[in-house]
């Protein structure tokens, strides 16, 4: 259990300190929610329809920019080596370092998605079928993104992507809808139960894959 | 403690070393020699658990305990070296005076606050020994541990072996160098 301990302490003070862990995928998330209205439309009932659709593509892309953190840099300098031969339980290793990863790069964009309320004039009543989406279905999307940056350790940079996005769509057009049920008066709760099942069925699934995935790096 | 039997290691269908047989019951400091490209890192990896796929028996009689130490040290730029040791997998529950003990003794104490992204390559080596003292490994696999080493530091990496011998652990480590014979050594070249 030391070791548990140890490696989540060490994550998090290595997130903390690396600030482009966590402030990028803030800044393009903002950024892109802003410029919405001056590219598409500033009128409120044109951006009130886009608002679910756009916020949730905004999200599934600003968590791109941080993915590839999890594994790359411990690939580089030699940590996986040191994990593999610790003979730790390593999907637990894997886990602790997506929870973190997730903390500091999905946490931040969940809280401020709630601005979008001002910038893309989504309706209050959106706003909590939006929040409780994301934190269901950003897990699920960190969970993709660690096993494309597993497969793609050493590979060009758009390997990881084009890997991660195809998986997530389900995620995105749950996410989505349960939105759009709510603004219309639907009862959304089927839809982050399904969002809920995604991610209780492939967290184990996943994790066993990572750790696959890293190990096939060194076979 | 540590057996193999007729290991072998291919990689796209040409074996970095075949048939390699040794043990660990005699001896206990073990040095692998040999060409660029023989296989010593390969079988370190092997041995430490990093590479499954080989050939052959290879066997522990009991628990193992590895410490592994490649040519990557798994320092983290944005860690200052006491964190880096605090927090390296490898080691036990250890105490920030623990630490400071052995920095002091390694010349490093001065540089204990300082991240380890600004150490030189030599630093860096010497920081992954601090983890060789700190370490209660039975078995200790090193890669080429005197590489960017002043002689000070060599000398004192010589008394760590003799202090790690006498708890009766083994190590088994790489070098270029042939010319010391206090070890048994096992000449990679000879299973290409």
């Amino acid at each position: 259990m030391i070791y548990f301990v140890k490696i989540l302490k060490k994550e998090f003070l290595i997130y903390s300190r690396k600030s482009s862990s966590f402030i990028s995928p803030v800044v393009f998330f903002l950024i892109s929610i802003s410029l919405y209205p001056i590219g598409i439309s500033n009128d409120p009932d044109i951006l009130k329809n886009l608002a679910p659709g756009l916020i949730w593509i905004t999200v599934l892309l600003s968590t791109l920019i941080s993915f590839q953190n999890i594994f790359a840099e411990d690939y580089e300098d030699g940590s996986i080596e040191l994990l593999l031969a610790s003979g730790q339980n390593l999907s637990l290793i894997v886990l602790i370092k997506i929870f973190v990863n997730w903390i500091f790069s999905c946490l931040p964009i969940i809280v401020l998605s709630m601005f979008s309320i001002f910038l893309l004039y989504l309706p209050i009543e959106g706003l909590k079928p939006l929040i409780i989406s994301l934190l269901i279905g950003t897990p699920t999307i960190c969970l993709f993104g660690a096993l494309a940056g597993a497969l793609s350790l050493g590979k060009n940079s758009i390997t990881g992507p084009a890997l991660m996005l195809p998986l997530s769509l389900p995620v995105l057009i749950l996410g989505t809808q349960a939105i759009n049920y709510s603004l219309n008066g639907i009862n959304f709760s089927s839809n982050i139960l399904l969002l809920t099942a995604i991610l209780i069925f492939l967290l184990p699934i996943i994790l066993f894959a990572s750790v696959g995935a890293l190990k096939l790096h060194f076979n | 403690m540590l057996k193999t039997a007729n290991l072998s290691y291919k990689f796209d269908d040409k074996y970095i070393f075949s048939n390699l047989s040794f043990e660990t019951t005699n001896d206990s400091v073990f040095k692998l020699v040999g060409d660029n490209g023989s296989g010593k890192s390969t079988l370190l990896k092997i041995l430490s658990g990093i590479y499954k796929n080989y050939e052959g028996d290879l066997s522990f009689s009991e628990k193992k305990l590895v410490f592994y130490s490649g040519h990557k040290a798994g320092l983290k730029n944005n860690l200052s070296v006491r964190e880096n040791i605090f927090f390296d997998i490898r080691l036990p529950k250890i105490s920030y005076s623990q630490i400071n003990s052995v920095l002091k003794k390694l010349d490093l104490i001065d540089y204990s606050d300082i991240q380890s992204a600004y150490l030189s390559e030599g630093q860096k080596r010497k920081i992954n020994i601090a983890c060789f003292m700190l370490s209660t490994a039975n078995l200790y696999l090193l890669d080429e541990p005197f590489n960017n080493l002043d002689r000070k530091t060599t000398d004192l990496l010589k008394e760590i072996f003799d202090i790690k011998i006498s708890t009766g652990a083994k190590i088994i480590f790489s070098s270029h160098d042939r010319s010391n014979e206090d070890f048994s050594l096992i000449d990679m070249n000879l299973f290409n």
